[in-house]
């Protein structure tokens, strides 16, 4: 497997470090905006916290890009078969790709706990963005598990379009509940952080509400695994959909 | 000879890569009370090791020879498994121990991590997927002190000693924390000289436990990982032990430092001996071995 990885990352090499180049530049900006004297009076620790939360969406979306490519660039028949039948096998060749991914994204939580730190130097107003560095860093994961099985089976075209069907049904489901379900949480945005504050001040709710986001968050790292089983099972099924 | 010469130059090379950037930041940056000033210089430390890898096999033109970058042999998964359960396992073995033979007043079924069993499991579980999704920082030390500096010991003495070297210089690379009282605080006799001979001996026994891990699955991510997780899932998981369901802190026979030392020593002690023993055995039957045939 390491192999493989090896030769993933040496074909894609220039790819890779654009995408993860590019995708801190923003981060990178911001924070050297943070730090300058304009800015220190005008950021609160909240309005920061919104920022890094941006920011992490759209480094990990450059991300997520990246890894994408990376999954579906060696789509070809004649690769496909010739791989299945190394002693690495078809776990080797899967194998490679998702743990590109999780290193990939370990690295950007890196990156960004790094520019986080550098902007907070020059101003202690700003808040620490790791917790929601750490919170993309999973959703990045899922994101990936949910994909990868589908671009194995179907191919990377069908596979993200299965995707975006999945999301589109995940946000329809939620928009016909905002319509027809019990949304006076929502009626106004005072009720909303009337509720939201009452929740909070509770602290039983707030413990369970904690314990209830850390089984999430760890379940991740065992549904990426499963996913990448699932992967490795629909591999060669996938393969029959290669146009070349 | 030339090729111990080579080692030696290599490890000097490392080893003022490695300690250089780490000693101007922490005594540039310290607050004089075991902290940095600076968020950036505190969240780089641990990637220097690692770098300091890099540069040096640049410069001695090693490339990517023995550098443990692959994944591990086959089966290699109880390993990983085990890189994993030690860091959860280690707050709570130390919290035991506390109760046991440290704290004065109270059990440990009164103390805040028990009585809000809730919050505690939200604690270690947080922990781990923290210490999980910022590994590549342990995989900064470890690259640099069993990835690199081990095996280059091993070159010029026996194991065993290789081991206990570099706990020593891996222990000694913290020295400006330790100086203003970063992981054992500053209230104990012999400030700071105790805090270096307990980091020494911590040093030691784990680094015989991580270089187990990296050699018996050839690949440094174990290490790297287990290193990250005893660092994020230990202190946070211990500190509820030391403290009742009031929040007031449990009364102790001893003083803090060596209520850590009593508490959270044992552990890193006996896995520490036990993969020194694993270690040479394995080495020993395979040297019997050699000589037989």
């Amino acid at each position: 497997m390491t192999g493989l990885l090896y030769k993933l990352i040496r074909t894609n090499w220039v790819k890779i470090l654009l995408f993860f180049l590019g995708s801190m530049f923003y981060p990178f900006m911001f924070a050297l905006i943070f730090r300058s004297d304009d800015m220190k009076d005008d950021l609160t620790s909240g309005i920061s916290i919104m920022l890094w939360a941006f920011m992490a969406f759209m480094v990990f979306l450059i991300g997520g890009v990246c890894e994408d490519s990376i999954f579906n660039d060696d789509e070809r028949k004649k690769w496909a078969y010739f791989v299945a039948s190394t002693p690495t096998g078809i776990k080797g060749q899967i194998g490679a790709k998702y743990l590109f991914t999780l290193c990939y994204s370990m690295l950007t939580v890196t990156a960004l706990i790094l520019c986080c730190g550098f902007a907070r130097d020059g101003s202690s107003e700003l808040a620490d963005g790791s917790v929601i560095f750490i919170g993309f860093f999973y959703i990045q994961l899922t994101m990936r598990a949910i994909e990868f099985p589908l671009m194995a089976r179907f191919g990377s075209k069908i596979g993200k379009s299965l995707k975006i069907i999945i999301i589109g049904i995940a946000a329809f489901i939620f928009f016909a509940y905002m319509l027809f379900g019990d949304t006076s949480a929502f009626a106004d945005m005072d009720t909303f952080f009337d509720r939201l504050l009452a929740a909070l001040a509770d602290e039983n709710k707030v413990k369970r509400m904690t314990l209830w986001f850390s089984i999430i968050t760890l379940a991740v790292i065992p549904i990426y695994y499963l996913s990448y089983r699932l992967a490795v099972k629909w591999y060669l099924k996938g393969v029959e959909s290669y146009a070349k | 000879m030339p090729n111990k010469k080579k080692t030696l130059l290599r490890i000097a090379l490392y080893l003022i890569l490695a300690y250089v950037p780490v000693y101007i930041l922490c005594f540039a940056f310290s607050d004089k009370e075991g902290s940095l000033t600076s968020v950036l210089a505190g969240n780089t430390l641990m990637l220097y090791p690692a770098i300091a890898v890099i540069i040096t096999r640049i410069v001695t033109r090693e490339g990517l020879h023995n550098s443990f970058l692959g994944f591990g042999k086959r089966n290699s998964g109880k390993y990983y498994a085990l890189a994993v359960l030690y860091p959860i396992a280690l707050p709570y073995v130390s919290a035991l121990l506390l109760h046991l033979f440290v704290v004065k007043n109270g059990s440990i079924t009164d103390s805040a991590a028990l009585s809000d069993g809730t919050s505690a499991v939200a604690m270690l579980l947080l922990s781990i997927a923290t210490g999980f999704a910022t590994a590549v920082h342990g995989f900064g030390e470890e690259l640099g002190w069993r990835g690199y500096l081990t095996p280059k010991l091993e070159e010029l003495m026996p194991a065993p000693a290789a081991v206990i070297v570099t706990g020593i210089i891996w222990a000694l690379w913290h020295g400006p924390l330790l100086a203003y009282g970063y992981d054992f605080g500053r209230d104990y006799d012999f400030f700071p000289y105790g805090g270096f001979i307990a980091m020494i001996v911590m040093c030691i026994f784990w680094s015989a436990f991580l270089t187990w891990l990296t050699k018996r699955t050839n690949s440094v991510y174990p290490a790297a990982l287990c290193h990250m997780l005893i660092d994020t899932v230990l202190t946070s998981n211990l500190m509820p032990f030391t403290y009742n369901a009031n929040g007031d802190k449990f009364e102790l026979r001893t003083n803090d430092f060596w209520g850590q030392i009593i508490s959270v020593f044992p552990m890193i002690i006996v896995a520490g001996a036990v993969s020194m023993v694993l270690m040479w055995r394995k080495k020993s039957s395979g040297e019997n071995k050699k000589a037989l045939s």
